[in-house]
């Protein structure tokens, strides 16, 4: 059994399962009081599964990009499960889950992953194909303006995120625009299932920001 | 007896300590994240906050390896759930509630200000109620501990906290980060006199504090000097404020003291806790205004004085003996005053 | 844009304009408190926010946090102080934009904003010109109307 979670961007999203297929999701949008809900959105598929801690096999956690707070927030919890449970974690970008989620709706495409960052800035990543267990780049995740990333859109290219209608506004038609969609635990699920685990003790995965810290070297006043 | 698991991230130390309710610390692993902060002679909330995610599940497991206890074994996982740097304290909190999910372990939320408050219980025999002066670069308080989790405040400050009247002397001065051992090691040797620096609320009918004024008047003092100050210069305006310093705490403390005796409750002790408590000069003067008064100058080792996991896990250890437990959705709080009825519990439906 | 100056000659003066500030304050309103250091731009935020709390809770100076939020049963307020920061780059990863999304912002030192500065944003200047202490207030004039009435 494989627990996945995502916080880093604007949901609160985990999903329970295996190989075989999802025994227990649950899905809010919520970009506040994700630290409260997590913990206890666990217990509760915990609860509704049958399933215990002591059962899970595997870890998956988004590691970003998204709001710094609740990547922190999910990598915080699924690094402790590690600890505790010395179990093997996987660490995702936010970008492959969605990319995902679009490969599971429209296979083969080209897909563009786009989360908002704001001041028109998207976390984007190109994806060739985004099936799992491994997608296929185009690009590296960056943060650029959104008018760049929708150069890297070619014709049939699926646009998937919340800042996906940011992209497209940059784009005449021949895409699909799945906006305001985040990353969900089940695609994390999903992805991680499907990859073989590594036959060797993997380090913890930390966070994928894309951004620097913000101070930076103060100049004199 | 009892094992309790500590956590605490609410500033820029990533710590984690294993400690029993006997009084035996059996782990205490500290990570200062001063070198990553120096260069802005301050804390950054963010670069704190990335650097806890980034050791603690690390340190956490060194610590029980080094307690030689193993997770399932504790009796209960502690972590400061606040008042701090919000980033930092949702990383320890975040982290102590999941390793609670996954053992099944009771999760204890710590103040951080009561972690510091209990702490000499630990390492001394000390009998409530006892006074505690708070001295830190986020927190300067003057605290009446007359049980666990009853706490008087009799006063704090209404600007700065005494540690970052230190850091800002320093960065003004250009001594480095952090403030406190460089403005201490730099008033050696100078002239207390030289620079007529004022005593914030010294003589005033409370027990509060105020450290700005005294911060613009060392930064006009500074602005005054022949450029590039001599360190002849420099160690007299050090001393001078250092000096300023301890007149304020130690009238605000004499009066603290008077103040519970004149209300009819004795203390047994002045305890003085936090990062600033590591200075000598400033210990020596609060031993003397403790002794005028015949009262016991009491601090933990240095190293229980500032920010460390062993006093979130002895907090966790009072509260568990209390029977005092948190659910797992449990909030951080970047405010949290101890004296509970001071301030009102934020409205939990706002979160949703 | 208009502008309006009231005189702030005792704690109970800017403890009234705390007052008439706090009650107009809504989700999304920003208050920029500027003016050099010591002019008085904690106290005012103090005045508002324990306004709002209806009782005088603890309101620490930021400066050393950065960032402190407040919730209360209806507003989340979110207290800034930027002195230390350098510019935009800085104050969004502090969450600015989360906070004004999510209720209001009291902000010293809003110069530090640069490009992420609010159109609508009450400005409030704290200045002392010998002895005399007063709040330049001054924004869109819906704005400022709201605030301090017409």
């Amino acid at each position: 059994m494989i627990l996945a979670i995502d916080t880093a961007s604007r949901a609160l999203s985990i999903a329970l399962g295996d190989g075989r297929g999802v025994s227990y999701a649950a899905h809010q949008m919520r970009s506040r009081g994700q630290a409260e809900n997590l913990m206890p959105m666990i217990a509760r598929g915990f609860r509704a599964t049958g399933c215990r801690p002591d059962d899970l096999t595997g870890l998956a956690v988004t590691v970003g990009p998204g709001t710094f707070t609740g990547l922190r927030i999910g990598l915080a919890a699924a690094r402790a499960m590690r600890v505790a449970l010395n179990v093997p974690l996987f660490g995702m970008s936010a970008l492959e889950v969605l990319a995902a989620e679009a490969a599971s709706r429209f296979p083969d495409r080209p897909v563009l992953a786009a989360l908002d960052a704001r001041r028109d800035q998207v976390y984007a990543q190109m994806f060739r194909r985004a099936a799992p267990p491994f997608a296929e780049c185009w690009s590296a995740p960056m943060a650029i303006a959104a008018g760049d990333a929708a150069q890297m859109a070619v014709p049939g290219t699926v646009l998937i995120g919340n800042g996906a209608a940011l992209v497209a506004a940059h784009l005449g038609g021949e895409t699909v625009v799945l906006d305001g969609v985040e990353p969900d635990a089940r695609h994390l699920l999903r992805l991680a299932a499907a990859r073989p685990l590594p036959a060797y003790p993997v380090p913890s995965p930390g966070p994928l920001y894309l951004r620097a810290p913000d101070a930076k070297l103060p100049t004199r006043r | 007896m009892s094992i309790v698991l500590g956590i605490e991230t609410s500033c820029d130390e990533t710590a984690a300590a294993v400690v029993t309710s006997d009084k035996r610390i059996l782990a205490n692993i500290v990570h200062s994240q001063v070198e990553a902060h120096r260069p802005f002679a301050g804390v950054v909330p963010e670069i704190a906050a990335r650097a806890h995610v980034e050791k603690l599940d690390g340190i956490v497991a060194r610590c029980l390896d080094e307690s030689g206890i193993r997770l399932g074994d504790v009796d209960a996982i502690a972590a400061t759930a606040g008042p701090g740097l919000i980033g930092g304290v949702i990383v320890g909190l975040t982290t102590a509630k999941a390793l609670a999910l996954a053992t099944g372990k009771p999760l204890i939320a710590v103040n951080h200000l009561e972690a510091h408050a209990l702490t000499v219980r630990m390492t001394s025999d000390i009998a409530f109620p006892y006074l505690l002066l708070l001295v830190s670069g986020g927190h300067c308080q003057i605290l009446l501990v007359r049980g666990v989790g009853d706490y008087r405040r009799l006063g704090s400050t209404i600007d700065d906290a005494v540690g970052e009247a230190f850091d800002k002397t320093a960065k003004l001065l250009d001594l480095g980060f952090p403030g406190g051992p460089a403005v201490e090691k730099m008033a050696q040797g100078g002239d207390p006199a030289r620079f007529a620096l004022p005593r914030p609320m010294r003589g005033r009918d409370h027990m509060d504090f105020s450290f700005s004024g005294l911060k613009t008047a060392v930064r006009k003092a500074a602005s005054e000097l022949e450029q590039p100050p001599t360190r002849h210069d420099l160690a007299d305006l050090c001393a001078g404020f250092q000096a300023a310093v301890a007149d304020v705490l130690e009238d605000r403390i004499g009066r603290a003291i008077d103040h519970c005796r004149a209300s009819g409750t004795a203390p047994t002790g002045l305890v003085i806790a936090g990062g600033v408590a590591a200075n000598r000069m400033l210990r020596a003067r609060l031993t003397e205004t403790a002794a005028d008064r015949d009262l016991p100058m009491i601090a933990p080792p240095i190293a229980l004085c500032t920010d460390n996991g062993a006093m979130v896990a002895w907090a966790g250890v009072e509260r568990l003996l209390a029977g005092s437990t948190d659910s797992l959705d449990v909030g951080a709080r970047a405010r949290w005053p101890l004296d509970a009825d001071a301030d009102p519990l934020p409205f939990a439906g706002v979160k949703a | 844009m208009i502008t309006r100056d009231i005189p702030l000659d005792s704690m109970q003066a800017t403890g009234a304009l705390g007052q008439r500030l706090s009650e107009a304050l809504q989700v999304g309103d920003a208050l920029l408190l500027s003016g050099d250091l010591g002019a008085g731009k904690t106290e005012l935020a103090r005045a508002v926010i324990r306004a709002r709390a209806g009782q005088p809770i603890d309101v620490p100076s930021p400066t050393f946090n950065l960032v402190i939020p407040y919730e209360f049963r209806d507003l989340l307020i979110t207290h800034f102080d930027l002195y230390r920061l350098e510019g935009a780059d800085d104050v969004m990863e502090l969450g600015f934009l989360d906070a004004l999304d999510d209720g209001s912002v009291i902000v010293e030192w809003p110069d530090r904003l640069g490009d992420l500065t609010p159109s609508e944003a009450l400005r409030i200047e704290l200045t002392a010109v010998s002895d005399r202490r007063q709040a330049r207030v001054s924004g869109p004039a819906a704005i400022v109307e709201r605030f301090l009435g017409a």
